[in-house]
C-alpha cells in the first residue's frame, strides 16, 4: 500500500495545478486566457496565462520580441511574467508582433500578440455581482488599475449595509466625472464633478422609480436618464435563464447646476419605451433607443428598439420638437440598446439583440459599429462570440480602445475584455482582462458587470461613500417641462 | 490537592471531548454536513493565497481547511470536538496559574459558549479558532518572556504581534450568544436524507414527527410521494398546508436553507430555470456565498442543458476540492461514465421545449407547461394535480386531468375522489354529457370509493340533524373521512 501522506501530497499536486476543460485550444495546447493574435496596448500588464496538462506545469515560457525578450517557467501550469521586464519589453517593441514560445515535456507551442503604439486608459471600473437573476447580494464596485494588478474598492456592501448599487459611467473617461446609483435607505446617485462629492436624488413627482441609465453631457452640467420600471422574467427553454424588460419608461435630462429635471412629451410617451441614452461627443444630441408600446410580457418577442435621436440645447437646456431615426429596429428585424460614441463622434457602437432590451442575458447579441457620418453599420466580426452576449462596452478617452463584457467561455459569468479601434474603425481581436492569478476568473463566481474606461483614477473610495451616504442629505431635483 | 489539580483537568477534558463528540454525532450531525455542503475550500495557489491577505489568515485557512471535512461521519464530530476541548484546556492553562482549579470554570463556559456559537449555520470555524489562537498567543508569549529581561520581553512581543497578525481582527459574528436549536437540525436533517437519497429515513423520520408536521414536512413528503409515484393515493393521508406544501418560498423573508431547498422540486420536476433560480440565490446568501452542494447542482443543471461550459466552470472549482475531485472529473466530457451520460440523457427528457417568458414562482402555469411540453412527465403531472386540488380548484383539476392523464391510466385515489365531488357538483352540467373522455373518466373511478363517497354524502349531509350533538357528528365523520379530499374539501381553512 501507498504511503497516505505520498498519495495526499500527490492528489493536491494534482489539484493545485492548472487543470480543466478546454477554453481555448491550438496546436493541442489548451491556454487560458488565449492571448493569440490579440492586438493589446504597450501598457497593459503582463499578459499572464494557465496550462493545462500537467506535462505543461513546468513548462518554458519565452516571449520574444524584435529587441529583447522574457523567459519564465511556468508554476504549476501558471505562467506569470515579472511586471517591471514586461513594461520594459513592450514599450521597446510597440508596433511589433511577439511571439510566445512555449517549450515542455509536452507537445511545444507558440502563439503570438501584437504590440500597440496606442496606450490604454489607464483605468477600468466595474461592478461585481453575482449571476443570480433578480436579486443582489454583497455588491462592489471596483477601479482596477490595467497597467498593473492594483485595485481599489471604489463602494461596497460593507460600508452601504448591503445596499444595491448601479454601475459607475464616466465622462469623457474623466477620473473628476462621473456617477452611479446607490438605492435603498439614505440611497442617491453620487455625482462626482470636478472632484467633488454631491448626493443627489434624481427622482421627481410622477416618477415611480429613480433615474436608471444615464451619461453625461460634454460640458459636465447636464447628464440624460432614463428612468426604467425594470422587469425580470424566467424563460424555459435551454439555457435562456432570463428575460428583463421595462413595463414603462422615459427620458429625462438632469441639470447639476440648477437641479432641474428637464422632461419633454417627446420622450414622456406611454405609446413607447425609452433607454439607454447618450449624448452625442458635441452635446448637440440626444441619442437612446425607443419602441413602440406592445404588451409585455406577452409580446416581449415583438418588442425592438429603434436607435433615435432628439436635438437638444445646452444653452436653454431644451429637447427639440422632432425624433430622428437613426437604425431602425423594424427594417434591421432587431433591436438597439447601449449606444455609445467614440470620443471623436465618428463610431457609435451600439449592441444588437433580435429583440428586447437587456442584451446580457441574450446570447445573440453583438456589437455594431455605425459610422456617424454615413450611417452605414457593421459587424466587427472578431467582437463576435458563439453563444455567448458582448455588450456593455465604453469608449476610452482616445477613441482607440474599447472595453466591453462578454460571457464568452462559460456563457454564466461576465469578464472584461478589451479590442483596439483603428482610425478606420476597424477591431482587432480582442483580450480579457488580465489577471496576476491567471487562474483567478476560472475560479471567481462572479460578475464583472459594465466596464468603463477611466483616464484618471477616480477620487473616492468605499470608506468616503459609507460616510457620505450617512451624513450627506440627498439633494432634491424638481422637473421643469 | 496536587493529584486532583494534575487529574481533575485531564479527567474534565476528555469528558468534554467525549461529550462535544457524542453531542455532534449524534444529535447534531446533519448540522455539520450542511456546513460543509455551504462551504468550498480550494486547492489552489491564488485562493490558498488569498488567505495571507485576508484578517486573521492562519484562522481562517486552518478553518475552512477543516470545515470540508465536518460532513464526514465521525470526522466532523471529531474536528468539531477537537477544536472546542482545545480552546477549553489553553483557557484552562490560562487561568489556572492565578485560580488553580478554578480555571475550569472559565474554561467550561468558553467551551460552552462557543459550542453555542458553533451550533448556528453561519458561525465559521475559524472564529473558534482565532480564539484558540489568541489564547495560544498569550500562553506563548507567557512563556517565552520569562524569566523576565529584555531580550525575552521582545521575544514576547514579537509572539504576540505575530499571533494577531494571524488570529485576530476577523469577522466576528453580531450575534454574541447562540445555542442548538433542534428545529433546524431536524429541518436539515430531512433535507440530508433525501439529498443522500436515503428515503425509507427520510420517512421514519418525517413520520416521527408526523404530530407537529409543518409546511417543511409537507414539502418533502409530497416530494417523497411523488418520487415514489404514490403521490396521488396518499395525498390526504398527510398534512397539507394548502399548496403550500408542495413548494418553499423564493422570497426575501426566506432563509438561504429554504430558498436552496426549494430547488429540489424544480429539479425533479425538470424546470431547471427555476432550480438553477434557487440554486444559485440559495448559494448566495448562504454565509460564504459558495458551497460544494449547490456547485454540484449547478454543473448538473448546465450538463442537462447541454451547456457544457457552464457545467465546466462549476466541475472546474469542484475539481479543486479534495472530496469532490473525482466527481468533478467523473462530470468532465471526457471522463463521463455510461451511468451518468444515461442519467443525463433521463433527465433531459423532462425538459420544457418551449420557451415561455413568465414570474419567478408562478408554479402552476411552470407546471402545467412542463406537462403540456412532455406529457410522460409523471413527477410534474402529479404535482399540477395536487397544485390544483389543494387550491380547491376542481374546474382547473378537472381540465387538467381531462388534458394529461394517459388513457387507460385509472385514477388514484386523491384524484378519484376530487373527481367523485366535481362530478357531483357539475352532475347536469353540459361540460360533462357529451363529453366522452369526462364520461369515461367517471367510469375508470374504482367502485369502492364510489360507496366511500356516497356513505361521506350521506353524514356530511346529516350533519345538524339526528339525535347526536353537531360536534360529535363532526368527530365521526373526520374519524372516518378526515383523510379523504372530500373532507379536506368542505373543511380545510387556511389560517
Amino acid at each position: 500500500m501507498k504511503n497516505p501522506l505520498s498519495t495526499l501530497l500527490m492528489l493536491i499536486l494534482v489539484l493545485t495545478s492548472c487543470t480543466g476543460g478546454p477554453l481555448s485550444v491550438t496546436d493541442g495546447v489548451v491556454r487560458t486566457p488565449d492571448y493569440d493574435g490579440a492586438v493589446v496596448p504597450f501598457n497593459i500588464a503582463p499578459l499572464n496565462f494557465c496550462l493545462d496538462g500537467a506535462e505543461y506545469a513546468r513548462a518554458k515560457v519565452e516571449v520574444q520580441g524584435r529587441s529583447g525578450s522574457i523567459s519564465v517557467r511556468a508554476k504549476r501550469g501558471r505562467v506569470m511574467f515579472p511586471e517591471r521586464r514586461w513594461h520594459r519589453l513592450l514599450a521597446s517593441e510597440k508596433g511589433n508582433t511577439l511571439t510566445v514560445e512555449i517549450t515542455s515535456a509536452g507537445q511545444p507551442s507558440s502563439f503570438s500578440f501584437t504590440v500597440s503604439p496606442d496606450p490604454i486608459d489607464a483605468y477600468v471600473t466595474y461592478r461585481l455581482i453575482d449571476p443570480s437573476f433578480e436579486v443582489w447580494h454583497r455588491i462592489e464596485i471596483r477601479e482596477r488599475d490595467v497597467t498593473g494588478f492594483r485595485e481599489r474598492i471604489l463602494s461596497d456592501w460593507h460600508h452601504t449595509d448591503n445596499s444595491c448599487m448601479n454601475c459607475h459611467i464616466h465622462g469623457q473617461s474623466r477620473g473628476d466625472l462621473s456617477f452611479f446609483h446607490l438605492r435603498g435607505e439614505h440611497g442617491g446617485t453620487i455625482l462626482n464633478r470636478e472632484g467633488t462629492l454631491r448626493k443627489l436624488t434624481l427622482k421627481a413627482d410622477g416618477m415611480p422609480v429613480a433615474a436608471t441609465y444615464g451619461d453625461f453631457h460634454p460640458s459636465g452640467r447636464y447628464a440624460v436618464f432614463t428612468w426604467n420600471n425594470v422587469i425580470p422574467s424566467l424563460r424555459t427553454l435551454g439555457s435562456h435563464r432570463m428575460e428583463v424588460y421595462d413595463d414603462a419608461s422615459d427620458l429625462l435630462v438632469a441639470d447639476f447646476d440648477e437641479n432641474r429635471l428637464l422632461v419633454s412629451p417627446l420622450t414622456s410617451a406611454t405609446e413607447a419605451y425609452e433607454t439607454f441614452p447618450t449624448f452625442s461627443p458635441d452635446g448637440r444630441y440626444i441619442y437612446f433607443c425607443r419602441a413602440d408600446y406592445v404588451p409585455v410580457p406577452d409580446s416581449v418577442k415583438q418588442l425592438r428598439y429603434s436607435l433615435v435621436r432628439v436635438p437638444f440645447d445646452a444653452a436653454s437646456g431644451v429637447m427639440g420638437d422632432s425624433i430622428e431615426v437613426v437604425w431602425d429596429a423594424s427594417l434591421q428585424q432587431g433591436s438597439a440598446s447601449l449606444p455609445k460614441f467614440s470620443p471623436d463622434g465618428r463610431w457609435l457602437l451600439f449592441c444588437r439583440s433580435d429583440y428586447g432590451t437587456f442584451p446580457i442575458w441574450h446570447r445573440e447579441t453583438q456589437l455594431l459599429m455605425m459610422d456617424v457620418s454615413t450611417g452605414v453599420t457593421r459587424s466587427p466580426a472578431v467582437l463576435k462570440a458563439p453563444d455567448a452576449s458582448t455588450s456593455y462596452h465604453s469608449w476610452s478617452s482616445d477613441g482607440r480602445w474599447i472595453a466591453f463584457a462578454s460571457k464568452r467561455g462559460d456563457g454564466m459569468f461576465g469578464r472584461v475584455w478589451f479590442a483596439h479601434v483603428d482610425a478606420e474603425g476597424n477591431v482587432a481581436t480582442p483580450f480579457t482582462l488580465p489577471q496576476r492569478d491567471p487562474e483567478h476568473d476560472r475560479l471567481f463566481l462572479r460578475s464583472y458587470n459594465i466596464p468603463d474606461l477611466g483616464a484618471a483614477p477616480v477620487p473616492f473610495d468605499a470608506r468616503t461613500i459609507g460616510r457620505l451616504r450617512k451624513t450627506l442629505p440627498a439633494e432634491p431635483f424638481q422637473i421643469k417641462q | 490537592m496536587t493529584k486532583a489539580r494534575r487529574y481533575v483537568p485531564t479527567a474534565c477534558a476528555v469528558a468534554c471531548a467525549v461529550a462535544l463528540v457524542v453531542f455532534f454525532h449524534v444529535f447534531y450531525r446533519a448540522h455539520l454536513c450542511h456546513r460543509e455542503q455551504f462551504s468550498l475550500f480550494l486547492w489552489a495557489p491564488g485562493p490558498l493565497a488569498a488567505y495571507w491577505t485576508s484578517p486573521a489568515p492562519l484562522a481562517r485557512l486552518v478553518g475552512d481547511m477543516l470545515t470540508q471535512f465536518l460532513g464526514l461521519p465521525f470526522v466532523g464530530a471529531l474536528i468539531m470536538s477537537a477544536v472546542l476541548t482545545s480552546l477549553g484546556v489553553l483557557v484552562y492553562r490560562l487561568f489556572a496559574r492565578w485560580i488553580g482549579l478554578w480555571a475550569l470554570v472559565p474554561a467550561a463556559l468558553a467551551v460552552l459558549f462557543e459550542t453555542g456559537r458553533q451550533s448556528g449555520l453561519t458561525y465559521p470555524l475559524s472564529s473558534t479558532l482565532q480564539w484558540v489562537g489568541i489564547v495560544a498567543t498569550l500562553l506563548t508569549a507567557r512563556r517565552v518572556s520569562r524569566p523576565a529581561g529584555v531580550g525575552r520581553a521582545a521575544l514576547g512581543v514579537v509572539v504576540l504581534a505575530a499571533g494577531i497578525g494571524l488570529f485576530g481582527w476577523g469577522d466576528w459574528e453580531k450575534r454574541a450568544v447562540n445555542r442548538p436549536d433542534m428545529n433546524v437540525e431536524r429541518m436539515l436533517a430531512v433535507d440530508n436524507d433525501w439529498h443522500h437519497g436515503r428515503l425509507r429515513q427520510l420517512e421514519r423520520r418525517l413520520d416521527r414527527h408526523a404530530s407537529h408536521p409543518d409546511r417543511f414536512d409537507a414539502y418533502y413528503r409530497n416530494l417523497l410521494l411523488a418520487s415514489q409515484y404514490h403521490l396521488g393515493d396518499n395525498l390526504m393521508q398527510h398534512y397539507q398546508p394548502f399548496q403550500l406544501g408542495l413548494f418553499l418560498p423564493v422570497e426575501s423573508t426566506a432563509s438561504y436553507p429554504i430558498i436552496y431547498f426549494s430547488g429540489e422540486l424544480w429539479f425533479q420536476v425538470g424546470d431547471l430555470t427555476n432550480a438553477e433560480h434557487s440554486a444559485l440565490l440559495g448559494m448566495l446568501f448562504s454565509p460564504n456565498s459558495v458551497g460544494s452542494r449547490p456547485l454540484m447542482r449547478l454543473a448538473e443543471i448546465s450538463l442537462i442543458r447541454g451547456d457544457e461550459a457552464a457545467a465546466m466552470k462549476y466541475l472546474r472549482l469542484l475539481d479543486k476540492t479534495l472530496l469532490y475531485h473525482r466527481w468533478a472529473r467523473m462530470h468532465m466530457p471526457q471522463n463521463r461514465p455510461k451511468e451518468v451520460r444515461r442519467w443525463v440523457e433521463l433527465k433531459r427528457t423532462l425538459l420544457c421545449t418551449t420557451d415561455t417568458v413568465r414570474a419567478p414562482m408562478d408554479i402552476g402555469v411552470a407546471l402545467r407547461h412542463l406537462v403540456e411540453d412532455n406529457p410522460d412527465n409523471v413527477f410534474a403531472r402529479e404535482y399540477l394535480y395536487a397544485f390544483d386540488l389543494l387550491g380547491k380548484d376542481l374546474d382547473a383539476f378537472m381540465d387538467d386531468y381531462a388534458r394529461f392523464q394517459p388513457n387507460g391510466m385509472p385514477p388514484q385515489r386523491t384524484w378519484a375522489e376530487a373527481m367523485l365531488l366535481w362530478m357531483t357538483a357539475h352532475g347536469g352540467d353540459e361540460r360533462t354529457h357529451g363529453d366522452a373522455r369526462r364520461e369515461r373518466m367517471g367510469r375508470d373511478i374504482p367502485p369502492e370509493v364510489v360507496d366511500a363517497f356516497v356513505s361521506f354524502t350521506e353524514q356530511f349531509r346529516g350533519l345538524g340533524s339526528g339525535p347526536l350533538t353537531a360536534d360529535s357528528q363532526m368527530r365521526q365523520l373526520q374519524q372516518k373521512f378526515g383523510k379523504t379530499y372530500w373532507f379536506f374539501y368542505h373543511f380545510a381553512e387556511m389560517r
